[in-house]
């Protein structure tokens, strides 16, 4: 273990010189260039980018450094005792996938645990494909119920009034768990009575084409290492819908899930953070999910996470001024605003004004060494999260494409749902096709 | 030879056909959600608070008054 921290605060200290290098270069480099800005809009333009460009460095560094000290902290020891675990796998037509996710479920490796399917009431197979696994499996009980359609968090809430377990692992049925998800989850809850919930990581199953291969990189870069960042302090801000283990008492406390929001695990979430417990991330608790393969699938599933994230944020906003509610939810709230709406309005707005500034006035080489910096970034802190949860190094490349294109396109699309979202737009659930991928 | 304008050239060329994209792709997912068949007599699933049973039975309260951490 000595060895493995050492080599992790190696990379971590080179890659920090390495970009503070990189950096002062080419500020250095820009600064001697003496560029005549034509006009005030112009100028102030710069500035604002200069600082939208210092800021995204500052925040890399901030999100690598507290990643990596959790991971440093990461080493837990083994619980006292092995409770009885319950598994909720809420499944609106999810034939294409149930059978695979069940599957994965009984070769967990844990001594007692029990798996309650919920049928949403699906109008194709999915309770007849998951009956055929109800009844004993050695160590896993496994029950499958139906129920009316109405929503996942009811479909959750049905479930968590009929587990049995002192322990509550919430996941999707498009999802896969790995074999030592539990025994990973349950060390930091067991003997840590002040710990409400658990955040798994999630990994793309289907790497099928380049767009999924772009959210692979995400879920790594962009989605675990903020959590393990967050992790550190016990304030994970979103545990996510395909894997997420809670204390039963924890869940009670809040009234379980709620109904008026379409991102019901970051409201549930908020909720356990108002109530004052700590929301750790186990990076070695591992779901796999199906990703959308196509770009309207994926701009339909990020504009339902975008409003229902502002929906969350919303039902606490009085806290965002008010935090005797305890600190740390007036600060994850907002983080929570300056990730889900300043930060791709300043991508954005980045991106075009430079654009613009670069063909009226010619400032072509700015432009490269805007773009030069955020690739080194990108590519340094792909190169980090992919070594430090041992993925495939073949993913670390589309970093490069990352900026230039994917990001550009969520961002826009998590703009307009914002300003749908405070136009008060209708919208459903819309539930993505599944591909039957795992 | 000097790499900066064509390099400018190509960031230019791709955001702008990204900026473009992106926009032409949220207003097709728009068209498309709006064309898709409504389920009829779909029920609305929101907007009721739950209240946990065994919260409300151990503490006589629902939702938000259960035990908190130690």
């Amino acid at each position: 273990m000595a060895s493995l921290r050492a080599r992790y605060a190696l990379a971590v200290v080179g890659l920090v010189v390495v970009l503070g290098a990189i950096s002062v270069a080419l500020y250095l480099f820009l600064i001697e260039q003496r560029f005549s800005l034509p006009n005030t809009f112009v100028q102030t333009s710069m500035w604002v980018l200069l600082t939208f460009l210092l800021l995204l460095i500052g925040r890399y560094m901030a999100l690598l450094w507290f990643s990596y000290l959790n991971h440093l902290d990461g080493d837990v020891p083994e619980p006292s005792r092995l409770p009885l675990i319950s598994i909720l796998v809420p499944a609106y037509n999810e034939g294409a996938v149930i059978q695979g996710s069940i599957r994965s479920l009984l070769s967990l490796d844990y001594p007692r645990y029990e798996v309650l399917v919920i049928d949403d009431g699906s109008k194709d197979k999915t309770y007849l494909y998951a009956r055929q696994f109800e009844g004993e499996h050695g160590r896993a009980t496994v029950r499958v119920f139906r129920k009316k359609n109405g929503g996942k968090s009811r479909a959750l809430n049905f479930g968590i009034e009929r587990s049995q377990g002192e322990f509550i692992l919430c996941m999707d049925a498009d999802s896969t768990l790995a074999p030592q998800t539990l025994r990973k989850a349950v060390r930091h809850l067991v003997d840590s009575p002040s710990v409400g919930a658990v955040a798994g990581s999630v990994k793309v199953v289907n790497r099928t084409n380049w767009l999924s291969k772009l959210q692979a990189l995400e879920y790594i870069e962009g989605l675990n290492m903020v959590r393990s960042a967050q992790g550190f302090f016990r304030l994970v801000n979103i545990i996510p819908g395909p894997i997420g283990l809670f204390r039963r008492a924890a869940l009670e406390s809040v009234g379980g899930y709620d109904h008026d929001t379409f991102a019901e695990d970051c409201d549930l979430t908020l909720k356990l953070i108002a109530r004052g417990w700590q929301v750790k991330y186990e990076p070695g608790a591992a779901a796999r999910t199906e990703a959308p393969e196509g770009l309207l699938d994926l701009l339909k599933q990020r504009y339902r996470w975008t409003r229902g994230i502002l929906q969350a944020i919303a039902k606490h906003k009085q806290r965002l001024i008010d935090p005797r509610a305890g600190l740390g939810l007036t600060f994850t709230l907002w983080y929570m605003i300056f990730e889900g709406i300043l930060w791709p309005a300043m991508n954005v707005f980045g991106n075009v004004l430079f654009v613009f500034v670069a063909t009226k006035y010619g400032a072509a080489l700015p432009l490269v060494i805007w773009f030069a910096q955020l690739t080194v970034l990108d590519l340094a802190a792909a190169l980090y999260c992919v070594s430090v949860e041992e993925e495939s190094m073949a993913l670390v490349p589309y970093a490069i494409y990352y900026r230039a294109f994917f990001a550009l396109i969520v961002d826009m699309a998590k703009l307009f749902a914002t300003v749908e979202e405070l136009c008060k737009f209708k919208m459903d659930w819309g539930k993505l096709d599944r591909l039957g991928r795992i | 030879m000097d790499v900066v304008p064509y390099l400018s050239a190509i960031i230019l060329i791709s955001t702008i056909a990204t900026v473009l994209l992106a926009i032409l792709s949220y207003a097709a997912f728009k068209l498309r959600d709006k064309r898709k068949p409504k389920q009829a007599g779909a029920a609305a699933v929101f907007f009721r608070r739950y209240r946990c049973e065994g919260a409300a039975a151990a503490t006589g309260a629902g939702a938000g008054e259960g035990p908190s951490p130690p």
